[in-house]
């Protein structure tokens, strides 16, 4: 491409000149906006009706730049790839309804789309068909039975509620305390009618965005209870969220209607409480939105540099004892733009199997992202890595492992002259005298005998 | 001939009915929200059997004076247990329209109450059911008079006595260290009655609690459809001693842990501790004195150089070649070694201290050799 416009670069009119130089400027501004490239996202819906009950939740995607492509759940013609170059960037399910989803869109398709980076959002509802359970399942998160809702007696909805308690108002304490995923808006209570989610506590990655009140438990509002709930309590998932190891994210909703115009606009009262005119649901998946397809808590590492204090280049290798400057750039995708980010908890370790030490980087004032710590290395040697494992809620892993070896002293690097060694060298240097007296008086004595 | 204009009926109201609230109001409109000339009957009312209540039969709906699409009925007097309800209405035109298309509309109703008498009764027993179970009578809203102490082998039961079926009955035990709850079911003592019992055997649901002992809150939670003042009623407080266990751990391999992690300093091997100075300077003239014993002995017994040469010319002459001036030239040598010896101690390394004396080393060995033989011939002769 660069080597087709200095080809041309001569024969060119200034006009054409100005042209291309406008088309080199264009092309690196879609460069540098390349995150907002990323927003091809596949809509799956049951019925179209959910395009306009969901239309405030889609309009804003859209005006946020990205390009919604609905498709019917069904649809045989679904595919996530084509000759092998990923479609979308991220998946919307919003069809609880569905058995089996159409096309390639099998639970394995899904779960190497995300492995690819692919972004998920995703919800249920109790009448839940077997194709969002399959999905919810591959990522560590288990929907209660058809039938079953989330029902709470003491934290209903008392304006909108059918009778059945399960219009519950959640408290906003409820979620979990990461602002990057759920925002710093969200005041009033949260409406959710849906199904019950339970998180595998076997598997770290999920976290629970937002979990009922400790009264709650999830059964079918028509049934005696007469046998243990799929969830009680604090136990009943409502929002799951899971961030994998390659930094792809997926949110889990029971509810499909936590996410409709209804709700979004709807007021909310518990019963006897205070009248909150709009729910907090929109504030929250606004922030849920923002996190899942990755506007927010995206983090990097680069220019890593580690020398030994008073030196610019890094060394072969690191004697013990040695104090020793690393350095890091931390930044943060904020609008399409990377910024510095700013943070005191952000920690270093050298490691050798286990962390000889963990220190906290500090900032280095003046420049934007750009960290520093120093330390004396251990004084023991071996192969060791300079380690950073950052690991915040909500933000994406950054790891990072820098190898270098540390040596012992050579042997001219001890001590020379230890004053408890000193009877060892006046009696080694004694003798040296003493062999140089009796060689000189052996060989130049002058016997009295011999002489007189 | 006129267009046929199809009466929608619809619920206005809340369709929950309480003790203070059992006002049903309803709007009767054509599908346009215009007014029309009809009055609403209530027809029916029929619970989740549905048995029709007997007094509710055709009720003509009071008609609003501001708004005349409005009825509605004031079932105050009406003895309405606890349920949900059906309700059929049915609208009648009173100018006999026949262009009216009247159909009937069930509307679903709610009646609710207040949660009557609980009593709760809260005991220790045995797990061998060897002693008599203490029982503390509780009503609503009341605590524990003390904390209850128990042990692996006892039990905590807890009996509640209701006045309705209740859909949540569940005791919660919160532990007060680490906040974590676990939530347990009782379940109906007998069959269709309304009394509950739960029990929690310390060694057998050890399990359930985590294997964790320490104090726990006990909240009895108590909720149902149809009670509006549903209750979240602390009982107070329990220090379990739960049997041993060890609860399943996630492997720390895949586990992530957020947040930082406390710091680590390395802590440097101390050196190992040396002798003071004045016993190493006391040691090193020590070292010295042999030496000095030799001299002052060899001066008494009279040892001498007086052999040595002592002008320069002599000097000179004695590193020549010649046979005579071979032991000058053994003691030169002898010197530079010791010489070179001392500052490889100083400051060389031995590679370094080798080579500076491979020269005097070799001469060493040459005239050493010279001189030793030249001594045993001079012997022998």
């Amino acid at each position: 491409m660069s080597s087709n416009h200095q080809r041309s670069w001569i024969q060119l009119g200034l006009s054409q000149l100005l042209l291309v130089a406008l088309c080199l400027i264009f092309t690196g501004f879609v460069n540098t906006q390349s995150p907002q490239a990323n927003k091809n996202t596949l809509v799956l819906v049951d019925n179209l009706a959910i395009k306009e009950t969901h239309s405030t939740f889609f309009r804003r995607l859209q005006e946020n730049g990205y390009q919604l492509s609905f498709k019917m759940s069904d649809d045989q013609a679904l595919s996530l790839k084509k000759y092998g170059v990923w479609l979308y960037q991220n998946l919307i399910v919003f069809a609880p309804g569905t058995d089996e989803l159409g096309g390639d869109l099998s639970p394995e398709a899904i779960a190497e789309f995300v492995d690819a980076g692919g972004n998920i959002l995703a919800a249920g509802s109790p009448s839940a068909g077997d194709a969002i359970r399959d999905l919810a399942a591959e990522f560590g998160v288990e929907l209660d039975d058809v039938g079953s809702s989330v029902i709470d007696h003491l934290n209903y909805d008392a304006r909108s509620d059918k009778g059945q308690h399960t219009l519950i108002a959640v408290d906003p304490k409820n979620l979990v305390d990461a602002p990057i995923i759920v925002g710093k808006e969200v005041q009033a209570p949260l409406l959710y009618e849906g199904s019950s989610l339970l998180v595998d506590p076997e598997n770290p990655l999920v976290l629970e965005v937002l979990v009922a009140s400790s009264t709650s438990y999830s059964y079918d509002p028509t049934k005696p209870i007469s046998e243990y709930p799929h969830t009680v309590g604090r136990n009943t998932v409502l929002i799951a969220a899971l961030q994998a190891r390659n930094n792809a994210r997926v949110v889990f909703s029971g509810s499909l209607d936590f996410f409709s115009d209804k709700f979004f606009s709807a007021s909310v009262q518990k019963q006897g409480g205070q009248l909150f005119e709009k729910s907090g649901n929109e504030a929250l998946v606004r922030a849920l939105s923002d996190w899942v397809f990755k506007e927010n808590g995206v983090l990097r590492l680069s220019n890593i540099t580690h020398n030994k204090l008073g030196e610019t280049s890094p060394p072969a290798e690191y004697t013990i004892t040695e104090e020793v400057v690393y350095r890091a750039v931390f930044e943060e995708l904020k609008n399409g733009v990377w910024t510095g980010y700013v943070s005191d908890d952000i920690q270093l370790e050298f490691v050798r199997i286990d962390p000889f030490v963990r220190t906290t980087l500090k900032r280095v004032p003046g420049k934007t992202g750009l960290y520093e710590a120093r330390f004396i290395v251990p004084d023991v040697y071996g192969v060791f890595q300079f380690k950073i494992d950052y690991h915040r809620k909500g933000y994406t892993f950054v790891n990072s492992a820098t190898q270098v070896s540390v040596r012992p002293l050579q042997h001219t690097q001890y001590e020379r002259f230890i004053p408890g060694a000193f009877p060892y060298y006046a009696s080694a240097f004694s003798m040296m005298v003493g062999v140089c007296l009796l060689s000189c008086v052996f060989l130049h004595i002058r016997e009295k005998d011999k002489s007189e | 001939m006129c267009f046929a204009t199809p009466v929608y009926v619809g619920l206005t109201s809340s369709s929950v009915l309480s003790d203070s609230n059992k006002l049903i109001t309803v709007k009767a409109t054509d599908l346009m929200g215009r007014p029309v000339d009809v009055t609403v009957m209530l027809e029916s009312l029929t619970d989740k059997n549905g048995k029709a209540v007997s007094d509710i039969q055709f009720i003509q709906g009071v008609q609003n004076i501001a708004d005349n699409t409005r009825f509605s009925w004031d079932l105050k007097s009406k003895a309405l247990p606890k349920g949900f309800y059906k309700a059929v209405l049915s609208a009648k035109s009173t100018k006999n329209d026949k262009t009216l298309i009247l159909p009937k509309s069930t509307v679903e109703l709610k009646v609710i109450g207040k949660l009557g008498a609980v009593t709760t009764r809260v005991g220790v027993a045995d797990s061998d059911q060897q002693s008599k179970t203490q029982w503390n009578d509780l009503n609503k809203g009341q605590k524990l008079p003390k904390r209850l102490e128990l042990e692996p082998a006892q039990k905590l039961v807890v009996k509640i006595g209701a006045s309705d079926t209740l859909h949540q009955v569940f005791v919660l035990f919160r532990n007060k260290e680490t906040k974590k709850e676990i939530a347990l079911i009782a379940q109906p003592e007998t069959e269709g009655k309304t009394d509950y019992k739960l029990e929690l055997d310390l060694t057998l649901q050890a399990k359930d609690l985590g294997y964790n002992s320490g104090l726990y809150e006990v909240i009895l939670v108590l909720g149902d459809f149809l009670i509006e003042d549903s209750v979240e009623w602390n009982l107070g407080e329990v220090n379990l001693q739960v049997a041993s266990g060890k609860s399943k751990a996630v492997n720390p391999l895949y586990a992530i842990t957020y947040g930082m992690k406390p710091e680590i300093k390395h802590e440097f091997r101390k050196p190992e501790p040396r002798p003071p100075r004045v016993l190493s300077d006391a040691f090193t003239v020590l070292a010295l004195v042999p030496l000095l014993i030799l001299l002052i002995l060899w001066i008494k017994i009279g040892a001498n150089i007086k052999n040595f040469p002592v002008s320069l010319s002599a000097l000179t002459f004695h590193l020549g070649l010649a046979e005579h001036s071979i032991t000058t030239w053994v003691l030169f040598t002898i010197l530079a070694l010791f010489g070179v010896y001392g500052v490889f101690w100083l400051k060389l390394t031995m590679f370094e201290a080798f080579k500076w004396m491979t020269a005097p080393g070799l001469v060493t060995f040459i005239s050493g050799h010279r001189m030793l033989s030249q001594i045993s011939l001079s012997r022998k002769g």
